[in-house]
Order: C-alpha cells, then structure tokens, then sequence
C-alpha cells in the first residue's frame, strides 16, 4: 500500500514538475503533429488498417520517444541536479519512485498525444470512431502501467553509460523501424520481424486498434504486454539493485 | 589593398574560432559516439523513412521518401546540435566572455558551425551509400557528384535555419523547443514525403522557409537535371534566413548589454 501512495505522490510530483518543460511540448505534441499530418496528408496508401493504424502508430511511437528522453534520462537529471543522494537515503525504495516518475511521463504523454490524436485526423477529414470505449480506457491505463516498468528499465540502463543522450538518440529509430509500433511487420524483412515481440508497443497497438474496430481482442497480445511489464519490472529491478549497492559501496552518487 | 599580413590577421579570429569549435566538438563526441550513436542514427532514420514513403506510395514513395531521407541526413546536426553550442554557452555562463572576442555573436557561431557541418556531411554519406540499394537504384551512386552539389544548397538551407534557431536559443526557455520545432519542421515543409494533399495554408508557409526549394533542387541534381530556379530560389531564401539570424543575433547582443547580463535561462 505504502509502495502504491509513494508510486502515486512520484507520478504526482513529476507531472508537476515537467508538465511545463519544453520537451514535453516537442515529444507530445509535435512530434505526433508532425508524423501523422505527413502520413494523412499523402492519405493512408497500402497501410493495413488505414487511418486508424496510423493514429495509434504514432501515439505509440510518441510515447516511445516520452519514456526514451524522460524516464530514461531522469536519475541523470537527479544527478546533474545534486538531487540522488536525498532520494538514495529516503525510506521509500529508489525504484518504486523512479517507476512512479515514468508513470507521471506516461500520463502527460499520452494526454497530449491523446488530444494530437482527435485533432489532426479530424482536421484531414478521417476522424478517428473508436467502437469500443471502455476497451480504449482499458488499454490506456495498460500502458500507463507498462510505461511505469518499462521507465525504471530504461532509467536504470542509462546509467550505465556515460554519454546518456547519444544512447537516447541511437536507441529512438530502432524501435520505430521494428517495434511493430507505426510500421507494418509485413514491411519488413522476416528476419526483423521477431524483436517487436519483446516489446510491449506491437501489442498495445493491437489492442488499442480492437478497441478503435470493435474487433475481438486476442487474449495473447493481453499475456505479451502482462509478461512485458513483469520483465521490465524485473530486469530494471535487478539492474538498479546492483548500481545503487555499487553507489553505497563506493560511496559515490555518479552511478556510471 | 590589404596585405597579406593584414589579411592573416583579419581571418586569425575565424580561424582561432573554428579551431576551438572541433576541440569542443571532440571533447563532447567520441569515436564511440560517432560510431554506434551518429552514424546508425542516419542510416535508421533514412530507412525509417524509406518505409514511410513505402506505406504511403509503394514503390515509388519509397524512392520518394529515400531522396528525402538522404536530404533530411543533413539536418539534425546543423539545426538541432548547432544551436546546442550556443545554449551550452548560456547555460554555463560564457556568453559573456564571448561577447567581447573580435568576432560577433554572428561570425562566431557561424565558425563555430565547422564540426557540424563535418557530421552533417558525414551523416549524409552514410545515408546516400545504404539508401540507393533499398530503393532499388543503385545506379544513384554514379551520380555522386551531382548529388553532392545538391547537399551543398540543402546543408546551405540547414545552416541559415541552425543559425536563426541558435539566435533564438539564446533567448528564455526557446533553446530545446526551437531546435527540435526546426528539424521537424524539415519532414513537414521540406517535402521530405510524398505529401499530395497538403492544405495550401502549409504549402505558403513552405515557400518561405528554404528547406522546400533545397530539397527539391536536390531531387533535380540527383535525377541529373539541374534545376537552377529551384537552387537559385533556396540560396536567396538561405541567404535571407543568414541575414534574419544576424539581425536576431545583434539583437541579442544589444539586449544583453541593455540589461547588464546574459542570463536569459
């Protein structure tokens, strides 16, 4: 219960704290204005599931980019900010509020993607109908959730390098190409096709395109993102475990 | 008549500036980072959009969108990094100390470009040796010169928009939003992908930012018909983009004088 209020009060704090921070304006807001008016501009073409497929595409690869730049950089901003070793000592375990910090990114992102999402297909003339409302809530909160598992794996592998920001840059462009996200598995080669399946965002998509069709939601892509957030949680645990037992041993709050 | 000691003297500063920039360059950018972190980030943005444009045209957005994709190699360096150096200044608190070298805010950044340009370059090679295969015409190739001479108006393009985006950096809180607004703006008004049914409202707005006219000029070069309109069209609209980015730059300057401090964070 403690873990849950101290989760809540992190996501509080930092939505207070980024909610006005320029790059919450370019990840969530113009970065989906921008793809998805280049992609309904030229019309959806040959893309299976047409305009829809295209609005959740790039609302994924938005969050995507929110959870890279934000979560991922946030212990180095702790750092920079000579904030770690106040949030090292406090009773409440480091990884529940770096898991709650992600969360507070995923709710800001996927507000402002959210509004993206009914403007600018409504002003091309395809407005997005979603059938299934509730499905759509459901999925939401999912990748809320994900997105709090998938922060603290992230924050923790970006302290194990040095230069954080080129990691961020270099990890951005994979995960649009194979990420089942925006481009269609069948656009690739069957050899790139697999890595999608680790990540939650091909299967977030399924479900958020059931909820937008009305078709029928394959309990498997509800098991991928369920064991996604489980190995997030794990592996970033595990990860974080190690550093912050480094930093106390070393005595040193530069984690990297 | 300047003598040559007189003009040694007068291009000393450019030099001494573009120096200091690659050192800067080089402290921040290692091997490593260029190599697993600049360079994989060009190849996969242009094959990202080699498959936009595939989903949007087929065969031929792809083709489309791969000579966009080779164009738009040019741009995250010079409008997104460049104008990184001068809000690094701010930020650090030597904006002060440069203000008071022979050069102005203007020549000094436009010195300090060198590194950047070199990356653009370097990332627009990638992208031209891996994104001619994808699209099916490794006949591209050949023509490397022209497309070269090609890169040279859109990286003029870059630079002029780079510079006008650094001045604004400067300013309060523009320096991360400026940047990444002027290197998306590139996908959007360049023409980087088949974009038929753009609104007319965003078509005006593209003719009056250089990345249009560059872009195509580009496309003209590659397909060995130089169209000189078009390059004429993006190096006078480049050149106004130099002269409003000076203007902003003396701007700057004078306000930062006005009020006795740099400290516009």
């Amino acid at each position: 219960m403690s873990a849950a209020v101290t989760m809540l009060g992190a996501a509080r704090f930092h939505i207070k704290d980024v909610r006005a921070n320029p790059a919450v304006i370019v990840l969530g807001i113009v970065q989906p204005t921008v793809f998805l008016s280049l992609l309904l501009a030229a019309g959806p073409g040959s893309t299976p599931g047409g305009v829809p497929a295209l609005t959740v595409g790039t609302a994924l690869i938005s969050l995507w980019s929110s959870l890279v730049w934000s979560s991922g950089m946030l212990l180095h901003r702790e750092i920079r900010m000579g904030t770690m070793s106040q949030l090292l000592v406090r009773p409440a375990d480091l990884r529940v509020v770096v898991a709650g910090k992600a969360v507070g990114t995923a709710v800001i992102a996927l507000v402002a993607v959210g509004l993206v999402c009914a403007v600018v297909p409504a002003a091309f003339g395809s407005p997005v109908e979603v059938a299934r409302p509730g499905l759509l809530v459901l999925v939401v909160l999912l990748a809320v959730v994900n997105a709090g598992a998938f922060g603290l794996l992230l924050a923790a592998l970006f302290l194990v390098v040095r230069s954080a920001a080129r990691l961020a840059e270099a990890l951005m462009y994979p995960v649009f190409i194979v990420g089942g996200a925006l481009v269609p598995l069948g656009a690739l080669p069957p050899w790139a096709r697999w890595p999608s399946a680790l990540l939650s965002l091909r299967w977030l998509r399924e479900v958020a395109l059931s909820a937008v069709d009305g078709s029928a939601v394959r309990p498997v892509a509800l098991g991928a993102i369920a064991v996604s957030t489980v190995g997030y949680l794990v592996a970033g645990s595990l990860i974080f475990g190690r550093l912050t037992e480094r930093a106390r041993k070393s005595g040193n709050v530069d984690l990297n | 008549m300047l003598t040559s000691i007189e003009l040694a003297d007068r291009w000393s500063p450019y030099r001494v500036a573009a120096k200091m920039s690659v050192r800067s360059y080089r402290a921040h950018v290692s091997n490593g980072v260029i190599g697993w972190s600049i360079l994989p980030r060009a190849l996969l943005q242009a094959i990202f959009l080699v498959l936009l444009g595939g989903m949007q045209d087929g065969a031929a957005g792809r083709v489309y969108a791969g000579l966009g994709g080779i164009a738009f190699a040019l741009i995250p360096a010079l409008v997104t990094k460049l104008p990184d150096v001068a809000a690094e200044e701010k930020y650090m608190g030597t904006l002060g100390r440069l203000r008071m070298g022979r050069l102005g805010l203007f020549r000094l950044f436009l010195a300090r470009s060198l590194p950047y340009l070199v990356e653009a370059f370097g990332s627009w090679l990638v992208a031209f040796l891996v994104v001619p295969p994808l699209i099916g015409d490794a006949a591209l190739l050949t023509r490397f010169p022209q497309a070269l001479a090609g890169a040279v108006v859109v990286a003029l393009a870059g630079l002029s928009v780079g510079l006008l985006v650094t001045a604004f950096s400067l300013g309060k809180r523009a320096d991360l939003l400026a940047g990444n607004l002027a290197s998306y703006a590139f996908l959007l008004l360049g023409g980087v992908l088949p974009t038929v049914a753009a609104p007319g409202w965003l078509r005006v707005v593209a003719d009056l930012v250089p990345y249009g006219a560059a872009v195509s000029c580009f496309r003209h070069a590659v397909a060995g018909r130089a169209d000189l309109p078009a390059a004429g069209h993006a190096i006078l609209l480049s050149g106004c983009w130099l002269i409003a980015a000076a203007l902003v730059l003396q701007y700057q300057e004078r306000r930062f004088r006005r009020t006795g401090h740099d400290d516009f964070v």
